[in-house]
């Protein structure tokens, strides 16, 4: 659902990407991680469209969800505009999803709170329901789970798992390994590379 | 049609919101022209009229007055849609990239521009005729509002290419500062020419001159403001559809 081949990106002289190689099917969660300036968010964004590569080929199966790093939100507007405005833009004839989320990530009481009142792990948790909303069959999350508290990480997991068992493919960027035991698979970003694939559990 | 609706409700939702901008206004406005009228001599001057050619008579507190009004409504439009469009930024690239339609956005953009500049103008036309009964109320409220327009474009131009709040606060008013001090006939008495009129709040200082002293409306200053409007706001326009196309 998710397949890329050769992506090369260069920051002026800078060689960040040489040549990533990735595929993700459906039902798989995959994990990359790396170490900080590795390239990571770079190849999220050109997965997700967001930046153009020097060369290679991205495609993608069906709709995408992406949830970057840091929360990508308009302070002044409440959960609720926010829901208001990605309804329109992913065309949904309802918020089911989006409310079963916010129900999942507990949070909502602070539907009609303006974000900028909102604390780190909750506009976190915003960001994250903006990019699942719309029931997306490719998931790109860029460490999502920053500013989450323990009981929120292990939910947001259980949401993770259930994407897989639903047949979505799902990629989480991380820079820490320590939720290997989760993923289906584990790549390494180094040298502007993906090292090969390290099954980590059984699918 | 609904996406169009809801993009400009919320962004004028945020444009109140700005606290800021709204003290500014409420304050800066009344307290500017106030001033101008209480501190100001009322002695009558002559001074050169450009767009129309012609030398006319005004007393020196409803020029400032003018200028004041012009001046405040400038920098306030301005930076209100600097910090708008600043804050935005990254959201509208997310919006546009989840699908929502760029024409909407934009669309969204210019409607909040021309409310806000009307609402300025009314306000501060409001004011300058509490303390002045002038000889044409309206072309005042349009020189205001022309002014807003072509800071509140510039705001969404330099949104484009300065990093941040202050930056854009500091250009903004210096910008400003500079435009009226030349437009000011008390302080500049030669005729304009070329260079004078090209500068952006050329059009809006002769209209407010025209409308104060004069009973005639000088056409040539609206194109004037419009073009520097339209110029400001179609390179910022273009450039948020270069930004927000998918790679």
């Amino acid at each position: 659902m998710l397949a890329v081949a050769g992506v090369r990106k260069s920051y002026r002289k800078r060689e960040v990407l040489r040549g990533v190689d990735l595929d993700v099917g459906g039902g798989q969660l995959v994990g990359v991680v790396g170490e900080n300036g590795a390239g990571k968010t770079t190849l999220l964004r050109i997965l997700c469209g967001q930046l153009r590569s020097d060369a290679g080929t991205v495609e993608v199966s069906g709709r995408l969800g992406y949830c970057p790093q840091k929360p990508v939100l308009n302070n002044d507007l409440t959960v609720d505009q926010h829901l208001r405005y990605f309804q329109i833009a992913y065309r949904l004839p309802e918020l089911r999803r989006a409310d079963e989320l916010i129900e999942r990530l507990g949070f909502g009481e602070y539907r009609g709170t303006a974000v900028k009142e909102l604390s780190g792990g909750t506009r976190q948790k915003v960001n994250l329901v903006l990019a699942l909303m719309h029931d997306p069959a490719v998931v790109l999350l860029d460490e999502p789970y920053q500013g989450f508290d323990w009981e929120t990480y292990l939910r947001f997991w259980e949401i993770a798992a259930g994407l897989r068992a639903a047949g979505r493919a799902v990629l989480v960027i991380s820079h820490l390994a320590y939720d290997s035991v989760r993923l289906d698979t584990l790549h390494r970003l180094r040298d502007g590379v993906l090292d090969h694939a390290v099954a980590v559990s059984p699918a | 049609m609904t996406s169009y609706g809801v993009a400009a409700r919320f962004t004028l939702f945020v444009l109140a919101r700005n606290r800021l901008a709204m003290v500014f206004l409420a304050v800066l406005i009344p307290v500017g022209v106030a001033l101008a009228y209480n501190v100001v001599s009322h002695d009558v001057l002559p001074f050169h009229h450009g767009s129309t050619g012609s030398v006319i008579l005004g007393g020196g507190e409803k020029i400032t007055m003018i200028s004041c009004a012009l001046n405040a409504s400038c920098q306030l439009i301005g930076f209100a849609m600097f910090s708008s469009a600043k804050h935005a930024e990254d959201f509208d690239l997310r919006l546009t990239a989840a699908g929502y339609s760029r024409t909407a956005i934009l669309l969204s953009k210019l409607t909040s521009l021309t409310a806000f500049a009307a609402l300025v103008a009314a306000y501060a036309a409001g004011w300058m005729r509490w303390f002045w009964p002038m000889e044409q109320p309206l072309s005042m409220w349009v020189a205001v509002f022309l002014a807003g327009l072509v800071y509140g474009a510039m705001g969404l131009f330099l949104a484009l290419f300065l990093p941040g709040q202050l930056e854009g606060m500091f250009t903004i008013i210096t910008i400003a500062i500079t435009d009226l001090l030349l437009q000011n006939p008390l302080i500049n008495k030669s005729s304009g020419g070329g260079l004078m009129e090209a500068l952006p709040a050329y059009g809006a200082m002769q209209l407010g001159l025209g409308a104060g002293f004069t009973s005639s409306v000088p056409g040539s200053a609206v194109v004037s403001s419009l073009l520097w409007t339209v110029l400001f706001a179609a390179t910022a326009f273009v450039a948020f559809i270069r930004r927000t196309r998918v790679a």
